[in-house]
């Protein structure tokens, strides 16, 4: 069983974080008077069901993962990869918090130069011309074309 | 008849004609570069398309999709990776003719054949969609609540990987569909007090997160990074009005066929491009080429993957039912229009859907004539390097989340759906069932308050009710072989990797 969980990590703890969760929002669906918890009740018991036996078939069953479970699981194993993942994700919460203070464009800017920076793109300049480049065509477009109005910043 | 006649004047006027030449453009491009697909690409811009009028937004965003279903082929002939996973059928015969130097009539080949399978399937929707609008007004709500399961077992049992893994998925979309206030009581479902939330998770967000952000952090992992440094010769693109003429039967089973699957739920371009491929090989005349460099297996799988785009928007336009991915993401942006997919479209809003329809028609057209004259120097859009395209995806996710509804909520959930939707990837569960069931799950809740209510009227149980009408008893036993065919279907899929796995050890 721990070899099992060992081997494909993610697709255990995910089918197991499903599991959980849909167990948990089928309690709150109880709690839920009439009609209001009727329909949420049914999909999260249905959820807790098939993800249980999905839960069952991989740490019991005699059944080899699909081809592709076993190509996701061999791509996330590269370390540099988990490291570039973290970096996006990290970058791209950084450009969400940040883009109200400096401006939603401005921040573009930045967390485009870096982000291209994290996945190699090289040189400096070329990274740092695509990403101002960009921003300034998300700008043109949204902020001049459609004319939506964007979050004010300390820039633009 | 009068509508019809006044949808093809508006799809002829010069803005219409501009839009739908842009869209085609956009398309290809769009399909053309690894990582970005045709759904990615739609979820995209239809935040884009909010400030539009809905006649030119959705002009827009169905040539966007006519492009970029053919602009998968163009990586995959030239570099042997696949656009778009439709193009993975093309890419097998198609590279193999870069290889000898023929690259061009490759291209070619798949020009001529996605513009036929596209025309042939838009010429379906315009006469099928309306008559099944039109017999559907008298289906009733258990029929709809049983469609919309039928619906998401079937995109759950069809498509790649795990049949179970694909079904959890469809019920995780439904699970995610219930957030919101229960539109009969009002009673506030899982928002944990945000207001953003009231009236149910956004589609839009949702889905721009799910495909857009997903897609790049599935980018950064690097498999992508390398850059290429040249196109390969490209020699002579128009393959001839002999070798296609040559070809007819071919293209026009392969176009017949794709449009079926369209209309299948969760059959997308990519089963449609295989499926073509194959009865292609079966009639072939020379199958012994198949692999090394076949027209007649680049012709089989592109107008097959094209087809889907007409019969694909069939059921999507008639009954509100999105089959894939690509359809939920215009189904979104038929919802932000104020456009309610469904029987009643084509009668409330023909002002719109018949400009829409024929407008498909000149996509199809300005994409082949657009690739025929420029892909020469459109097929570099291959070299731009994934990391350029990952940042810049994932900032005009961010800025289009915020266009639509000018929320700043909305973001946080584009960017949780985004980290949801890389771990479901990493996984092995499918993102399509999961856009599906938070799109018709709402749909579904409120035709079975419905049935509730005529059983209790009607001094009946709910199953009485559903066994008292013959298409519900058909639709369910419909839903229930889908099931079955599915969990066989997964048994036979993990007994043969397990056979492979012994036999190779």
């Amino acid at each position: 069983m721990l070899t099992r969980i060992s081997s494909r990590p993610v697709d255990f703890f995910v089918s197991l974080a499903i599991f959980l969760g849909a167990l948990a929002a089928a309690y709150s669906a109880a709690q839920y008077p009439g009609a209001a918890g009727r329909w949420p009740l049914v999909i999260m018991l249905l959820l807790a069901v098939l993800c249980g036996y999905q839960l069952v078939l991989f740490l019991f069953g005699n059944r080899a993962p699909t081809p592709l479970e076993e190509a996701v699981e061999e791509a996330a194993a590269a370390p540099r990869a988990t490291m570039r993942v973290v970096a996006s994700v990290v970058l791209i919460l950084g450009f969400v918090i940040v883009a109200p203070i400096l401006g939603l464009f401005a921040a573009a800017a930045v967390f485009l130069t870096a982000h291209m920076l994290t996945l190699g793109v090289r040189p400096f300049l070329l990274a740092l011309a695509s990403g101002i480049g960009v921003a300034a065509v998300l700008y043109l477009f949204f902020g001049w074309l459609l004319g939506v109005s964007m979050p004010d910043g300390l820039i633009i | 008849m009068d509508n019809v006649l006044a949808g093809a004047l508006v799809a002829f006027q010069p803005t219409s004609l501009l839009l739908a030449a842009a869209g085609a453009v956009l398309g290809i491009l769009l399909g053309a570069l690894p990582g970005v697909s045709a759904t990615l690409g739609i979820a995209l811009l239809v935040p884009l398309t909010f400030g539009m009028d809905p006649t030119p937004a959705l002009i827009f965003i169905g040539a966007v999709y006519c492009g970029a279903i053919y602009g998968g082929s163009i990586s995959a002939v030239l570099l042997n990776v696949p656009g778009t996973p439709a193009a993975v059928a093309t890419m097998i015969d198609g590279y193999a003719m870069t290889k000898a130097g023929r690259g061009g009539q490759a291209l070619g080949l798949c020009t001529m054949a996605s513009m036929i399978g596209g025309q042939v399937s838009v010429l379906a929707l315009l006469f099928a969609a309306p008559l099944i609008a039109s017999v559907a007004l008298e289906i009733q709500s258990s029929e709809y609540f049983w469609i919309v399961l039928f619906a998401m077992t079937t995109v759950g049992a069809i498509g790649e990987g795990s049949p179970l893994k694909g079904l959890i998925a469809a019920a995780i979309g439904l699970a995610l569909g219930t957030i919101g206030a229960h539109p009969m009581t009002g009673t506030v479902r899982y928002t944990f007090g945000e207001l953003a939330l009231y009236e149910g998770l956004p589609v839009i967000s949702a889905l721009v997160g799910l495909f857009s952000i997903s897609q790049v952090l599935i980018l950064a992992e690097g498999h992508g990074m390398s850059t290429q440094l040249a196109v390969p010769r490209l020699g002579r693109i128009w393959p001839g009005w002999g070798t296609l003429w040559s070809l007819k039967n071919h293209w026009s089973r392969s176009s017949i066929l794709g449009t079926i699957v369209g209309l299948i739920p969760g059959a997308g371009a990519d089963i449609a491009a295989f499926i073509g491929r194959s009865e292609a090989r079966r009639y072939a005349r020379e199958p012994e080429r198949f692999g090394k460099g076949s027209p007649e297996a680049i012709v089989g799988a592109e107008a097959a993957n094209n087809a889907v785009v007409g019969g694909s928007l069939i059921p999507m336009l008639s009954l509100g039912i999105p089959g894939n991915a690509v359809t939920a993401a215009l189904l979104g942006g038929l919802l932000i229009h104020g456009l309610i997919p469904g029987p009643r479209l084509f009668s409330d809003a023909p002002d719109i859907l018949y400009p829409f329809i024929f407008s498909l028609f000149i996509a199809n057209l300005f994409f082949a004539v657009v690739a025929l004259v420029g892909l020469r120097w459109l097929s570099r859009i291959v070299l731009v390097p994934q990391g350029i395209v990952a940042p810049t995806v994932a900032a005009l996710s961010v800025v289009g989340a915020y266009a639509f509804r000018n929320i700043g909520f909305d973001i946080w959930i584009m960017v949780s759906m985004g980290l949801f939707g890389y771990a479901l990837r990493k996984a092995g569960y499918p993102l399509a069932p999961v856009i599906l069931g938070l799109i018709l799950g709402p749909l579904a809740e409120e035709n079975l308050d419905r049935v509730l209510r005529f059983a209790t009227a009607n001094d009946m149980s709910v199953m009485q009710y559903f066994l008292s009408r013959w298409l519900t008893v058909v639709l369910m036993v419909l839903t229930a072989a889908t099931l079955l065919f599915s969990f066989t279907r997964d048994l036979k899929v993990r007994r043969r990797a397990s056979a492979k796995k012994q036999k190779d050890a």
